[in-house]
């Protein structure tokens, strides 16, 4: 066993779906990054609905 | 698409109704599609197996991954940011355990139409599925990044949000694609971006 294993991240992601959650946070946080009202608003709505399974 | 035993559902596909069904006739159907549906074709080019998915996911059961010589196809449907987009990672790392010759997403957003995976005689999927691992962490900050600076750039401009979202999202998958282009020749496998109609000839 190496000292420095790779940590195994593709086993992760076992489903699109996966991939589909990753750009919704990653979004979230382009909205957070703005940080308009606006912006702030819709990325708040998006992490509820994230959270809820919603994220396309 | 994920395998039975990783979650989700199997929903077989009745596929008596697609027999004689070219590659490009089952692809033309899954372009029309809002779901996520995946056929197997066997060396021969004959269906063999087929799934029903849901908007954003299809499972199949694990004993597909050691159909060898295999072509998959399944459907990356547009959804709300009306771009299907490339192989997701779960794509990949199915690919990368299966026996499969050719891995296809069928896509119909603008500029889209199939993002295609070859395995070569002499391809390493170890050593692929290594280097995904390995340069995971700068892929997704890469994705990540180029999308911020593409919605900040949009938003700029005056561009909706709506639309600047669906540009920032193909510039950060675009990200990916690039990737896959650029690294799958070194392990032996052959990525492939078509834009536009082609002939299959087969």
């Amino acid at each position: 066993m190496s000292k420095e294993q790779t940590t195994d991240f593709l086993a992760k992601h076992e489903t699109d779906d996966d991939f589909f959650r990753m750009m919704a946070q990653i979004e979230i946080d382009a909205l957070k990054e703005m940080g308009t009202p606006e912006e702030l608003a819709i990325a708040e709505e998006k992490e509820r609905k994230l959270k809820s399974g919603i994220y396309t | 698409m994920n395998g039975e035993n990783k979650g989700g559902k199997v929903r077989p596909i009745d596929i008596s109704k697609f027999d004689g069904y070219t590659l490009e006739q089952v692809e033309n159907r899954l372009r029309n599609l809002k779901h996520e549906e995946l056929f197997v074709f066997d060396e021969n080019g004959k269906i063999i197996a087929a799934y029903k998915g849901n908007a954003t996911s299809v499972s199949f059961p694990e004993s597909i991954i050691n159909v060898k010589g295999a072509t998959v196809t399944h459907g990356h449907p547009k959804g709300a940011k009306e771009f299907g987009g490339t192989f997701s990672f779960a794509d990949m790392k199915n690919m990368l355990e299966s026996q499969w010759k050719e891995h296809r997403a069928t896509a119909a957003g603008q500029g889209e139409m199939n993002y295609i995976l070859r395995k070569g005689k002499n391809a390493n999927a170890k050593g692929f599925y290594d280097r995904l691992n390995k340069d995971y962490p700068a892929l997704q900050a890469n994705i990540s990044k180029r999308y911020s600076e593409a919605y900040t750039r949009e938003k700029a401009k005056g561009t909706s949000t709506k639309q600047a979202e669906h540009i920032a999202r193909q510039e950060a998958v675009g990200t990916l694609n690039a990737y896959y282009k650029t690294t799958a020749s070194d392990y032996g496998y052959e990525y492939v971006n078509r834009k536009k109609k082609y002939k299959y000839n087969r």
